[in-house]
């Protein structure tokens, strides 16, 4: 398996500073309906830092899928220090001295860092020289500044640490060419901090390294030399880092199309509905999710959080709704502290949650759209008496349901499985509204939807101003955040930049403020 | 000298069987059949014996016997995603029945055994004692082992590191198939020279008891089936000589304290310290 | 045109019943191995079985009251599982109602058996129940594997029996293996001549009435919503410890019936062969039912009869000891081994 790669694995040891390490020429990719990647050129040479800026959309993970090998482009070339190759697979770009970073970490949690490190290596004699190892491992951490402790079992160490271990680990295994998959996502401030450093110290010993980032301005102009900005599957900038600002950076992202829809809402606001003060709350590994968030929510009001996945907003969601324990902060619904009510009690109270992962939260694949409907109704009395639930009143029901919601199916009894992405979508918003919430919490409601299925939700989301429902309106579109929001809080590294009202909120600045940049 | 002596026989027939088990379950799979893998070995062992005239032959015939009741465990929860509880219960009901079948023509004392000529106890017996440590260093300090752990933790992320999921966990159910095996020689040559249709009683219930007390870890393994196997033994010791003694408590113990460590590991304080493989009991499918 | 095995794009209810088809081909074509080698025309063989277990009317009598066991252990298998939990403690929560039933017989040897009757099974009940909340308890709170914790449980309660009946407080003053009788008022009234207890009625109740739980009720809903999505039913305020627990006491409950039906119709003192690995059997029978809780009935019903009809192939045929078991492992095995055909199908299309 790896022998006849032999000849390509020296390919690139003994790099110059100044060397084209990797070219891409006119990478293309189509996928039904969309081009991913649109003509792509792109180069990097050893000892820089070429960062890749992009929406999420942008095309960015398709071109990383296609320089690992995960997958081929349609058309273009790809060049490893000019000598053209073909990566099939990720054995392939191992093999080349290529090596990725993965957003979600593949580690093992129950080993420690340095076997870790050592999985996989294909060197690895059959008995383990540990001490070997480590000390191999040690001189690496040294001239790249890392710090880890190679004993320590992974599930101990901190998400950065753990990345740092991913990073030891295709560098001990060869890599020349590293590809970072958003590697300050799971970063705090000071981790960042120190991966910048490392950064650098890999260019100063002519390694060449790809991040690739969305959104976090700041960071790029930090950290890269040069940075080629995508959007829409093609590129449309590239710049000297030296010669780029935050504010030219944002305004090539976003793009200078047409603005946002603006909807003449003449729904009143009413009274506040939710209140929440300094929320704080830990995300799955453990860092820190939200960073003390305060805002209030009225009647008839959407309150559009925006910002890129991963700054907090499912956490902030899950908080809200019960899912999840904040570490600090009060959540105040109409007048009541909730902040430590079960889940149930908070539905039963007046809380509807529609949340981003349709498929394995929001519904139940295998069960029927009756009873995926139930999903709100099981303890509701109008439904259940004496502990025996009324199918027959439920299906009724259903009907009627999918009818004003305009879900595609052929019946009540098809499984929730078989429904598009958008006639779920409608689903779950069905069923969570007909409850009557009086808070309405919306995870990125429009992700992934067709044009038609995206005005569909939105407008609905706009009808329900006319209830005196608030609602928190979590988004990633710029587009959409502007156009529904009453107020607009874009958020970044778990904190509100700013809570802007509707007349004061531009789609640059608010495309700044979710990129990290500070005001003035 | 005599008690233990029986001590340390009835020890090792949890030994055996448990360290087996112990791979096993790093790679993430569960034999809950290992009761009929040892009855299957017992009575294979003790009829190759007899019929040979070779002892030796006997305990290769009780690996034999094992192993393709632990490759059919194997095929069907590995390659074809049947529930590894399901397959082993399964395989258990039926080794039960077919050693009970099979075995009547053996039924009794066994004319040929092991002998015994090393400080009284047989040469199996130190082979067993060996293989703890060597089960340990495999573990910790090879390449396979890191394999194995590796796969019984996360097996989709050792699959994306090259490693072949399937063929890692295969090795180990053989090898608990091995053990198994050894585990019925040692019992019907060494131990108990005798064929009784299911004979080992529950042994192979405490066995897997066994393996999660230990926590996974061969040297606990050692000192667990000491502890036991003086409980296996005392308790009947006690029978004899104290009639009406509640010294089948005694043989409660390996039960409720092994309860009590999965209890334990399952608690947020504890799993800093100590984890069941995470992968352990679930199937997985590359599809 | 070789056969092979293919991965399965989905998998329906009637493809289910092929399998449960295919399992029994292949078990008795490995049976009827069995009947060669020892010299007997497997038809003459399957005749036996069959013919004893549901053509005579001894036969038939023992598979029906044998049914009752058979199908609760079944219940209680199935009932966690829609729930997505694994009860491998049938055999434990089965003793230990046996044991509560027992100790309620004790207490009370004079009282009417009007009275004495349902409170032993109350005690059963509640006896299985409880060891079934352990599981239940353990595994919703701390989420402990309720796999490895039901089958320890199972073999404290079978040494806590033991513990009781050979030579201890419940012992056989004449030193058997088993506790000494309970009272004639302990015991079961049978129907006419038939030998089968009124308690046929309560297990086909007690299906009816759980089928009806998990199709009608709320909690019958969070079950099937829990097992189907944890997530999901974490989302909308289902609480796991609730439905661990729910569904843990009541397969307990069911089980430990079956012990109370064991004691009282059957052996009339508390031993530790009281199930011989019916628990376990109850396993197989679920999967065999594909956890379908009326297909259960039926299931343990016809599968019940074959392990009856196999009693008669030692007397009866002269086969050697063990038949009993050899025969009823294989039908075991055949089943498991049929699983595989849940995610692969046997196709006899050319390899392209």
């Amino acid at each position: 398996m790896r022998d006849d790669t032999k000849q390509q694995e020296n390919i690139l040891s003994g790099l110059k500073r100044g060397e084209t390490v990797l070219e891409l020429r006119g990478i293309t990719k189509k996928f039904p309906g969309v081009i991913a990647n649109d003509h792509i050129d792109f180069d990097i040479k050893a000892g820089e830092i070429h960062a890749i800026l992009g929406e999420n959309g942008a095309g960015k993970t398709t071109l990383m899928n296609i320089i690992y090998g995960l997958l081929q482009p349609d058309e273009g070339e790809i060049y490893i220090r000019g000598k053209k190759v073909q990566i099939n697979s990720p054995l392939d770009s191992i093999a080349l001295g290529i090596g990725m970073v993965h957003q979600h970490l593949k580690v093992i949690p129950a080993l420690t860092a340095i076997e870790n490190i050592l999985l996989g290596y294909p060197k690895l004699g059959r008995i383990l020289d540990i001490n070997k190892a480590k000390k191999e491992v040690s001189e690496l951490c040294k001239k790249y500044g890392f710090k880890v402790d190679l004993d320590a079992k992974l599930w101990q160490l901190s998400a950065g640490e753990q990345q740092t271990v991913e990073i030891i680990r295709a560098l001990y295994q060869g890599a020349k060419l590293l590809i970072l998959d958003e590697p300050t996502s799971v970063l705090t401030p000071p981790e960042t901090v120190k991966l910048l450093k490392s950064l650098k110290a890999m260019a100063k010993n002519e390694l060449a390294v790809i991040p690739f980032i969305t959104h976090k301005l700041p960071v790029v102009l930090e950290i890269s030399d040069r940075v080629t900005v995508l959007r829409n599957g093609k590129v449309v900038g590239r710049l000297k880092t030296k010669d780029a600002t935050e504010k030219i950076l944002a305004k090539k992202m976003v793009g200078r199309e047409v603005v946002f829809r603006i909807k003449r809402s003449s729904v009143k606001i009413g009274k506040t509905i939710l209140e929440v003060k300094g929320l704080f709350a830990l995300n799955d590994r453990g860092a820190p999710a939200l960073n003390g968030v305060s805002f209030s929510i009225h009647e008839g009001e959407i309150f559009s959080v925006i910002g890129v996945t991963g700054n907090g907003q499912q956490e902030l969601a899950e908080v809200l709704m019960g899912l999840r324990k904040p570490t600090g902060g009060s959540i105040i619904f109409q007048g009541e502290n909730v902040t430590n009510y079960s889940i149930k009690k908070r539905w039963d109270k007046g809380i509807g949650y529609v949340p981003s992962d349709r498929v394995g939260v929001g519904s139940a694949g295998e069960l029927s759209l009756v009873k995926n409907i139930a999903m709100d109704l099981y303890h509701d009395s109008e439904f259940v008496s004496r502990g025996i639930i009324d199918y027959k009143k439920i299906k009724k029901y259903s009907e009627k349901l999918i009818s004003d919601f305009n879900v595609k199916a052929p019946s009540v009894t098809t499984l929730a499985s078989h429904l598009s992405g958008g006639n779920l979508q409608k689903l779950i918003l069905a069923r969570v509204i007909s409850r009557r919430p009086k808070l309405l919490i919306a995870d990125l409601p429009t992700h992934g939807l067709d044009v038609g299925a995206t005005e569909f939700v939105q407008n609905k989301l706009l009808d329900l101003k006319k209830d005196k429902v608030a609602v928190l309106l979590i988004s990633e579109d710029l587009d959409e955040a502007l156009s529904l929001g009453d107020k607009i809080a874009p958020i970044y590294e778990g904190k509100f930049m700013d809570i802007l009202s509707k007349k004061n909120a531009s789609k640059e600045k608010v495309g700044a403020l979710m990129a990290g940049v500070r005001r003035g | 000298m005599d008690m233990i002596t029986l001590i340390l026989n009835a020890s090792w027939v949890f030994l055996f069987a448990a360290l087996g088990e112990l791979l096993n379950q790093r790679s993430g799979v569960m034999n809950i059949g290992l009761e009929g893998l040892m009855l299957a070995g017992a009575l294979s062992a003790l009829a190759t014996a007899n019929i040979t005239g070779n002892p030796w032959i006997g305990v290769a015939g009780g690996v034999v016997a094992a192993c393709i009741l632990a490759l059919i465990h194997a095929v069907l929860s590995i390659s074809f995603g049947v529930s590894q509880v399901i397959s082993g219960t399964g395989i258990w009901i039926f080794s039960l029945g077919l050693t009970t079948y099979i075995g009547t023509e053996f039924t009794g004392a066994s004319k040929v055994a092991m002998e015994a000529n090393i400080l009284g106890f047989t040469p199996l017996f130190f082979v067993g004692l060996a293989l703890v440590p060597i089960f340990w260093f495999v573990i910790s300090k090879t390449r396979f082992g890191l394999r194995v752990r590796a796969v019984g933790e996360n097996p989709s992320a050792a699959e994306a590191m090259g490693i072949n999921v399937t063929k890692t966990r295969y090795i180990c159910v053989l090898v608990g198939g091995i053990m198994s095996g050894l585990s019925g020689a040692h019992l019907t040559l060494a131990h108990t020279v005798l064929w009784s249709p299911g004979m080992t009683a529950g042994r192979g219930w405490i066995a897997l008891a066994l393996v999660i007390f230990s926590m996974w870890k061969p040297f606990l393994l050692l000192f667990g089936s000491l502890f036991f196997g003086t409980l296996w033994i005392v308790g009947f010791y006690l029978q004899s000589v104290i009639p009406n003694a509640p010294y089948l408590i005694l043989q409660m113990i390996p039960y409720t304290a092994t309860i009590a460590v999965l209890v334990l590991i399952s608690t947020e304080r504890f799993r800093k310290g100590v984890r069941t493989p995470a992968a352990l009991g679930k199937p997985y499918y590359r599809d | 045109m070789r056969p092979r095995l293919i991965r399965r794009e989905k998998y329906g209810a009637f493809d289910n019943v092929k399998i449960v088809l295919i399992s029994m081909v292949i078990a008795f074509a490995i049976l009827s191995i069995v009947f060669l080698q020892a010299n007997i025309d497997p038809f003459k063989g399957f005749g036996q079985i069959f013919n004893f277990a549901f053509a005579t009317n001894v036969g038939l009598f023992l598979t029906i009251r044998r049914t009752v066991p058979l199908l609760l252990v079944t219940l209680a298998y199935i009932i966690p599982a829609k729930g997505g939990l694994w009860n491998i403690g049938g055999e434990g929560q089965l003793f230990m109602g046996a044991t509560f039933a027992t100790g309620v017989a004790f207490a009370l040897p004079d009282l009417s058996p009007i009275l004495l009757l349902p409170l032993m099974a109350i005690g059963a009940m509640v006896g299985g129940a409880s060891w079934g909340a352990i599981v239940g308890y353990l595994k919703g709170k701390l989420n402990v594997n309720e796999v490895i914790a039901s089958l320890l449980l199972n073999y404290v309660a079978i040494v806590l029996v033991k513990y009781l009946t050979w030579g201890g407080p419940w012992g056989d003053p004449k030193g058997q293996a088993e506790s000494g009788p309970i009272s004639v008022n302990a015991m079961l009234p049978k129907i006419g001549n038939t030998g089968i207890p009124p308690t046929i009625f309560f297990a086909l109740g007690f299906a009816i009435i759980i089928y009806f739980i998990l199709k009608k009720t709320s909690l019958g809903y969070q079950i099937e919503l829990y097992g189907h999505n944890p997530k999901a039913a974490n989302y909308v305020g289902v609480s796991f410890l609730k439905i661990s627990l729910a569904t843990m006491i009541i397969a307990g409950a069911m089980a430990g019936f079956a012990g109370f039906h064991q004691l009282s119709s059957d052996t009339a003192r508390l031993r530790a062969d009281i199930s011989p690995g019916w628990g376990y059997y109850g396993i197989v029978f679920a999967l065999f039912a594909n956890l379908n809780v009326l297909a259960a009935i039926i299931v343990s019903f016809f599968l019940t009869g074959f392990i009856v009809g196999n009693t008669m192939l030692q007397i009866n045929l002269g086969m050697n000891f063990g038949v009993e078991e050899l025969f009823i492992g294989v039908i075991m095995l055949c089943l498991v081994g049929g699983q595989l055909l849940k995610r692969y199908r046997i196709s006899f299309k050319k390899i392209g």
